[in-house]
């Protein structure tokens, strides 16, 4: 069998620095051997499959490190090839002289990501499978990691698998009902397509809902600061952080450049952006602030739009309410302290959105905004647990069902199946461009075992 | 001894094709059959043609093959399939007069120049420094070729089996073919075992058609052939009548008997061509399989009980015909049988059919694996004319998928293989609306002409026939109607909606309620030209959005067939390649990047990696040189 890599690739899977073990992995197809020319174990006899073993490494007569030994043999392991795993001690010294005594025995430095690449590569994880090994090494919540693990153990491969089976078998009696019209088959009727075309309508809908949520959970949630000059856009995101990040001062447009920090909440990551407070200005420097505070929040995923409730509202807080438009937003009145004027009702008689009152000053209504930011992230409610993270699935799945729609039309059009079996493959094909793949002979063995045809 | 250009071995439906194609590109040729009385037989369907079949016969007409004209000329009832859908999936199909079939196309091939029809049985070939010199027969002649085209059918080392019962042979009362099964063997050819089966046929005398349904042909047949005016014989129906709770208890009951389970056989069937035994078994909740009646012929009381295909032994299918509605008087002329015999890896072939191991041996037919009449006159075809053009020394005929059937037929087997007797499906082709049947003259009528396989006068039909369409065509783009109140009141007054602005005539057509000949209704075109062209011309402006778009990846596929893949690359080099993949790259040697997709998994997510693969692997060459 011819191998796909010819060489052998070993690396430290335990973070660098001081540890209590240390782990080196080699994979490929001399590990073993590597091992061999290495490793001496305590007791005799040949190495077992999935086993720890103890013995000790050498380089040449010196005795390096008493170690943990396992072997995984090719097939069975983690990247679908040889793969062996050094447990030593945690010191850095010792580590990196047996990761460099394995090198020197004819081994090559992992890039990283290398391994997981391998097992894809080797059909060990499918695509959406290696996709959720690089993110669970960037998790950072929880939640992230419950929707990583979906991935990872192939729960979002079998719901998209799931949904081309329905399609498959919409298929299958399309095209059995052109090819074997003159036999006698019970093909589905075209309510029952319809009927079929629905469901499985549904369930793509269902999980594309789940993509703003998923990517939440996973990238987090960006969210900026916005308001004219000195309503205290700083204070709030310190008031947030619970320290002093941004630098507050009286003076209007301290803020030049966008600040972010993130902070945790619930367990979902918000990287909250502090911008430059919006007016007309001449100086260059502001200017550009600006300009950059615009672009921001073109680009978030929701706006925290602060006004001065001590003051009356100014057309500047009407001109940003305007260029924030249609994007989730919640309306933080600040400075609740220094005393309310009406303003806050002119403003939400004209733009009525969520809104809360806050003293960033004293800290005071903080807990409550983030509640109530938390709440328009999780606003909607899913009926998929299987959450959408990459926008190429998304993608996919948004193309998957526009055909899934052209079928359904071309039969209230009334167009004879092959037209319809064109939009159906492409439909399936789409789902497959994010797993793996079928071929024609998927469709016979499916026509042949589901009708009696023949002579 | 004679010399010739090209010998073919066997004449049923694969050689009949090969030796004419070849006799009338001007070879010397020898058509040799192991019995004169058996050509052009139909061993199984006394039918020609159906789904996708149909297309493959338009197909042969339209490149000058014989077998449409010869089921048109000789068929008893002639119907079109899958009228209710769609253009692409419309086909012919006819009942054919087994013996004028055999009849007439004898006497074709007998007054065909260049040539001759022997009787002999080969039993072996001659080869020297891998090229093919000739063969011998059983009886010691001997004929010398450069090329010769083998097209054994069933017979390569055939085995009949009904029951536990099993003996040599090629069909019911034929001699198999013994020695040249083992030539092949000694040649090293990659050989495997095929199994397929036939039903009884029933006295006529002894059937009550009162109790069945009858199915007759069309009111207005179309035919196979693009050169045929109308019918010749006269037209019988056919009967429908099905199995019950008692046959198939018969059936189980007898199961442990049928060749097919009791291990007698190691030849793969076709899934979709089970025998009755099989469908019992496999359906069991179905209560009953339908049972098409078909006339053998005009001048004969057989009846072909298609839809009972077994092995059983005599006494069963004696007992169970009894059993079916209208049979129960039937006697057995002849029992069903299952038949297993060798066929050879069809990727032991050139896309020529041309062997890749022997040069100048082509193998056309059942031998590569496929099933069917069509299928097997397809392959004959085309060994046929590719043996001409190598005598020649011109270039080889090879047609490709977006063209034709055949080609998707011949690319199938070469490329992929296959596990069981290939048929052909209108959805093993991934261009299905471009491969209609009523356009395999417009696809291929050119080639034809290119190898002399049709006549002048067919060929005039044919440039008419194109330019009509094209004229029309340009018409109803040119042609524009303005919103005036007359031309609005005939719309309105035929039942159609008004128009609101300028409009051409094309876009009018596209309206689905609107059909050509309402067009010259309504006086906006002056002629109506014949059914044909109408048929032509709607297709062409009512289905342009998914005809635009199968030809847009056609163009796709074509620019990767334009990306040559070496042939020394090593596919384990390549870097973002699965192992599976390169397996199967390495096992397949695709010559370019688009055959490299028709290789089942292989996907377009592969080919980025593959061409980046193979430019470097070019780069590093030219450098190392």
């Amino acid at each position: 069998m011819e191998m796909s890599f010819s060489d052998t690739i070993a690396a430290l899977s335990t973070p660098p620095g001081r540890g209590a073990i240390g782990i080196i992995r080699i994979s490929g197809p001399r590990a073993q051997e590597i091992l061999g020319s290495i490793f001496v174990r305590k007791t005799k006899g040949p190495l077992r499959p999935h086993r720890l073993v103890r013995g000790q490494i050498y380089d040449g007569p010196e005795i390096l490190d008493d170690v943990l030994v396992a072997l995984m043999p090719e097939k069975k392991s983690y990247t679908g090839e040889e793969l062996v795993e050094i447990q030593g001690h945690g010191s850095s010294f010792i580590v990196s002289e047996i990761l460099d005594l394995v090198v020197r025995k004819g081994a090559r430095l992992a890039k990283p990501g290398e391994f997981t690449f391998r097992a894809f590569m080797n059909g060990k994880l499918d695509l959406a499978q290696a996709e959720a090994v690089i993110d669970v090494m960037e998790v950072k919540s929880r939640k992230a990691l419950q929707i990583c693990h979906q991935h990872l153990e192939g729960r979002f491969s079998k719901k998209i698998l799931e949904i081309r089976e329905g399609l498959l078998e919409l298929l299958v009696h399309t095209e059995a009902s052109l090819d074997f019209s003159t036999e006698d088959i019970d093909v589905f009727s075209e309510s029952r397509m319809l009927e079929k075309l629905k469901l499985i309508q549904e369930k793509i809908n269902a999980l594309l809902k789940t993509y703003d949520q998923g990517r939440f959970h996973l990238e987090g949630v960006r969210v900026a600061i916005v308001g004219r000059p000195n309503v205290g856009k700083s204070s709030l995101l310190n008031a947030l952080l619970h320290y002093e990040r941004a630098i507050v001062t009286e003076e209007a447009g301290t803020t030049r450049d966008v600040l972010e920090e993130e902070i945790i909440y619930r367990g979902v990551q918000l990287r909250i952006m502090d911008t430059a407070g919006i007016r007309q200005t001449d100086k260059t420097i502001e200017k550009m602030g600006i300009e950059r505070s615009v672009e921001k929040i073109r680009q978030v995923d929701m706006v925290l739009v602060v006004l001065d409730v001590s003051q009356e509202p100014q057309t500047e807080d009407f001109e940003i309410l305007d260029l924030v438009g249609e994007k989730k937003k919640i309306l933080v009145f600040n400075k609740m302290d220094i005393g309310l004027k009406k303003g806050a009702e002119a403003v939400l008689e004209k733009f009525l959105a969520p809104h809360i009152f806050i003293s960033a000053l004293h800290k005071q209504g903080t807990e409550a905004l983030l509640e109530a930011l938390y709440r328009e992230i999780i606003q909607e409610e899913l009926t998929e647990s299987i959450f959408l993270t990459k926008l190429r699935h998304k993608d996919s799945l948004q193309r998957a069902l526009d055909f899934i729609k052209q079928v359904e039309d071309g039969f209230v059009q009334k167009k004879s199946l092959e037209f319809l079996a064109i939009d159906l493959r492409s439909a399936v094909e789409e789902l497959e461009m994010t797993i793996g793949k079928i071929s024609l002979e998927d469709i016979y063995d499916r026509i042949f075992s589901s009708f009696c045809i023949g002579k | 001894m004679k010399h010739y250009h090209i010998i073919v071995i066997g004449a049923g439906h694969a050689g009949i094709e090969a030796a004419l194609a070849a006799s009338r590109m001007g070879a010397q040729t020898l058509l040799l059959t192991m019995n004169l009385d058996r050509v052009g037989w139909m061993s199984c369907n006394p039918a020609i043609g159906g789904i996708a079949k149909g297309h493959l016969v338009r197909e042969v007409d339209a490149l000058g093959g014989e077998m449409g004209k010869n089921a048109d000329a000789t068929a008893i009832q002639f119907r079109k399939l899958n009228l209710r859908k769609g253009p692409a999936v419309q086909a012919t199909r006819t009942q054919c007069d087994k013996v004028l079939y055999a009849k007439r196309i004898k006497q074709v091939i007998e007054s065909q120049p260049h040539l001759d029809l022997k009787q002999g049985s080969i039993e072996n070939l001659h080869i020297e420094n891998g090229k093919i010199k000739g063969a011998t027969t059983l009886i010691g002649e001997y004929f010398e070729a450069p090329c010769v085209i083998v097209t054994t059918g069933t017979f390569l080392d055939g085995k009949i089996h009904i029951g536990d019962i099993n003996y040599p042979a090629g069909r019911a009362g034929d001699q198999p073919s013994i020695g040249l099964a083992k030539c092949f063997k000694e040649l090293e050819f990659q050989i495997g075992r095929l199994k397929t089966g036939t039903p009884p046929r029933l006295n006529a005398k002894t059937i009550n058609f009162q109790k069945l349904t009858p199915q007759y042909g069309d009111e207005y047949p179309s035919f196979f052939s693009f050169s045929t005016e109308s019918i010749t014989l006269p037209q019988l129906p056919c009967y429908i009548t099905y199995t019950n709770e008692k046959t198939h208890e018969i059936i189980r009951k007898n199961i442990h008997l049928s060749a097919m389970y009791s291990g007698n056989i190691t030849g793969t069937g076709p899934r979709y061509c089970p025998s009755i035994e099989d469908k019992v078994v496999r359906f069991s909740d179905k209560l009953r399989h339908q049972i098409f009646l078909e006339p053998e012929g005009l001048d004969t009381q057989e009846i072909y009980c298609n839809g009972v295909s077994t092995s059983l032994p005599v006494n069963t299918q004696i007992e169970f015909i009894k059993t079916i509605d209208g049979l129960e008087n039937a006697e057995v002329m002849r029992h069903g049988y299952a038949i297993e015999y060798d066929f050879i890896f069809p990727t032991e072939l050139h896309e020529t059919l041309e062997t890749k191991k022997i040069k100048g041996l082509f193998l056309a037919g059942q031998i590569n694996g496929t099933t069917g009449y069509e299928e097997a006159a397809a392959q004959g075809l085309m060994a046929g004319i590719n043996a001409a053009l190598q005598i020649k020394n011109e270039p080889s005929f090879i047609l490709k998928r977006h063209e034709s059937y055949i080609g998707v037929l011949i690319n199938d087997l070469v490329t992929k293989g296959t596990q069981e007797p290939y048929r052909m499906f209108t959805s093993r082709a991934e261009y299905r609306l471009l491969l209609r049947e009523d356009n395999a003259d417009l696809r291929l009528r050119e080639y034809g002409y290119k190898f002399r396989l049709i006549s002048d006068l067919e060929y005039k039909k044919y440039c008419d026939k194109k330019e009509k369409i094209q004229n029309i065509l340009d018409t109803l783009s040119k042609q524009k109607i303005s919103p005036t109140e007359e031309i609005n009141k005939k719309l309105s007054d035929a039942g159609f909606s008004k128009i609101e602005n300028q409009v051409s005539l094309e876009k009018i057509l596209r309206r689905p309620e609107i059909s050509f000949k309402d067009l010259v209704r309504l006086g906006f075109i002056e002629e109506e030209p014949n059914k044909e062209i109408i048929y032509q011309i709607e297709m062409e402006v009512k289905y342009k959005g998914y005809i635009d778009r199968q030809q847009e990846q056609v163009r796709r596929y074509e620019n990767l067939e334009e990306f040559k893949i070496p042939s020394d690359i090593d596919f384990s080099t390549v870097p973002g390649l699965t192992r599976e993949v390169v397996e199967k790259l390495s096992k397949a040697k695709p010559v370019s990047l688009g055959r490299a997709l028709q290789i089942s998994g292989i996907t377009p997510g592969c080919i980025p990696a593959l061409m980046v693969g193979i430019k470097k692997h070019i780069s590093n060459v030219s450098r190392e040189t």
